[in-house]
């Protein structure tokens, strides 16, 4: 009886709710639309996620041992790797994009900042494969997970299997990913009308609404769609985005649009970190000159007045969400603590 | 192993017992050949059309929708499997299926590479696993054909050739069909002519292709110009 509380409270704690003996759901407020990833391909066992997680804090994935997934996605920042602007990676690399915080992504359906990959499954290879990141590829990493007896008890734990495979390494990183739900900010109370905004909250999100709100869409503050923002190309980087995968024309300086929630744990923004406060975001959007970008919600000057940007940014302060950044159950874990188990 | 990949369904939509009585295997051997050659992994070849010798040192492609046709025309899907013929693996190069007996086919169709619905669904294991060396890790999709080697006529760093043949999404869909009649025989033996690619393909200039783009899209058209039925 204890323990089934327990296991009800963990589960609400996490976003997940039991749907029969050992399939999990995922739990989310109603105010969120239904998740897109598709669960039947990948049914939820807390086994599975704590496999995945075991496996996103562990340096194991990377070619020398010395970068986790978490190195750059970090609990603390809401998954993302505050006050850099690149991503880190073996042998001192520096990458070329800022790397994204993780929640909320059981609501996507592409990935990286430019929608290279197409399904959460196949995302952990961008960043394992990748020579400025983990320089590792899936193979040698499924050996090396072969090799090593606490991952094997973890895939039998999780797939009834004590073999890893590709296709169950993946699976289960995605499982731990899934249960990243950042739903319990200030904004996601007032919207359960459990809380009320301020009247200072209550005028940013009335500036919010319009432009921001067309491409940073309620409730999870994306549409996660592509956009051109207006940022001129960082000739060090020369980053076309989106083009990269495409080969379009069309396609040229759009990035996926990021989510605005967690904003305070985030910082440096935009896909290059090149802004390290918020209020140079505000500015570079209340200066675009009419014209300068197609997008029609930014054609229009913004004309924000001081006042009206301390009203937009305390709006954007009810996104953060204290509880998922705190969330015990997301941290390192206990099982990667027992080396000796090796 | 290969058996259990392996399943009969009809068109229809009914299920096609596949009991004895009802049902008969059906071989294929793909065969990849040089000078008509059976190919082997890592000899020297000296192809008269390039005037120089090639060693392939890798070749895998993606087979799915192994399909049979009979007089009507109703296609009888007798794989819903897609198999990754590998040379170093030669047991991959051999696949039996049951069919259904007492039917006259006519035409044997399959395609080269995977279909989008395959490459936008997520992790998958078995042959379609990434381990297999077919998963691009930087862009969602397959290689269709993995193909490397050495010539000296290459000019790349160790004269290495390499072309990953793969894209699934307009306008570079690199996935191929390919038809042919078919002549009721039991055991089906696909040749793969690598001659043809060889000396149409200028691997003095065109050596590396290694992402969904135009180049690859030529290449791929191309394929189905190699695939035979029969020695």
């Amino acid at each position: 009886m204890k323990s089934n509380l327990i296991v009800l409270l963990i589960c609400a704690f996490t976003g997940l709710s039991f749907t029969s003996e050992r399939v999990l759901s995922l739990l989310y407020p109603s105010h969120f639309p239904a998740p897109t990833y598709n669960l039947t391909d990948n049914p939820l066992l807390q086994e599975s996620i704590d496999l995945g997680q075991m496996l996103f804090y562990d340096p194991i994935l990377s070619k020398d041992y010395s970068i986790s997934c978490a190195s750059c996605h970090s609990p603390y920042n809401a998954f993302a790797h505050t006050d850099h602007d690149l991503s880190h990676g073996i042998n001192d690399s520096i990458g070329t994009r800022n790397a994204p915080a993780l929640f909320n992504l059981a609501w996507q359906t592409s990935f990286m900042w430019d929608g290279a990959v197409n399904h959460l499954d196949m995302q952990s290879l961008a960043p394992l494969s990748h020579p400025s990141e983990m320089g590792e590829n899936i193979k040698d990493v499924v050996e090396k997970l072969s090799n090593t007896m606490r991952y094997r008890t973890a895939f039998y734990n999780a797939w009834a299997d004590s073999l890893p495979t590709g296709e169950r390494f993946l699976k289960s990183i995605t499982q731990f990913q899934l249960t990243l739900i950042s739903a319990t900010a200030k904004y996601d109370r007032v919207m359960a009308g459990n809380d009320v905004l301020s009247p200072q909250e209550a005028m940013g999100y009335a500036l919010f609404k319009d432009p921001c709100g067309g491409c940073h869409t309620e409730p999870l503050f994306s549409s996660y769609g592509f956009s051109k923002n207006g940022l001129p190309v960082d000739t060090t980087l020369d980053d076309y985005g989106r083009y990269r995968v495409t080969k379009n024309d069309e396609d040229s300086l759009l990035f996926k649009i990021p989510s605005l929630r967690n904003l305070s744990y985030t910082f440096p923004y935009m896909h290059d970190g090149r802004y390290l406060k918020l209020n140079e975001v505000l500015n570079h959007y209340n200066i675009l000159a009419a014209g300068m970008i197609d997008d029609s919600a930014l054609s229009r000057p913004m004309n924000l007045s001081s006042k009206d940007k301390v009203d937009l940014i305390s709006f954007l302060m009810t996104l953060n969400d204290t509880a998922f950044v705190l969330n015990p159950q997301n941290k390192f874990p206990q099982s990667l603590q027992m080396r000796s188990n090796n | 192993m290969l058996g259990s990949l392996c399943s009969v369904s009809a068109q229809s939509g009914a299920i096609v017992s596949t009991d004895k009585d009802s049902t008969q295997d059906i071989q294929f051997r793909f065969q990849p050949q040089i000078n008509s050659e059976p190919l082997k992994l890592g000899r020297s070849y000296y192809i008269s059309g390039l005037e120089d010798s090639v060693s392939i040192e890798k070749l895998k492609f993606y087979i799915a929708e192994l399909t049979l046709y009979n007089a009507e025309m109703t296609h009888v899907h007798i794989s819903p499997a897609t198999f990754l013929i590998d040379m170093e693996d030669s047991a991959s190069l051999q696949r039996s299926c049951a069919i259904p007996k007492g039917v006259s086919y006519q035409k044997l169709s399959f395609s080269l590479g995977l279909d989008s619905a395959i490459q936008c669904s997520g992790a998958k294991g078995g042959e379609l696993d990434p381990t297999r060396g077919m998963y691009w890790s930087w862009q969602s999709g397959y290689i269709n054909l993995k193909l490397e080697g050495t010539s000296n006529s290459c000019p790349a760093r160790n004269h290495l050739i390499q072309y990953h043949i793969g894209g699934f999404q307009s306008p570079y869909n690199t996935r191929q069909s390919l038809v042919f009649e078919y002549d009721h025989s039991p055991s089906i033996l696909i040749t793969m002519d690598l001659n043809k690619l060889l000396t149409e393909k200028n691997i003095t200039e065109n050596f590396q292709i290694m992402s969904p783009n135009q180049k690859a899209m030529d290449f791929a058209k191309n394929l189905p110009d190699l695939f035979r039925i029969g020695p």
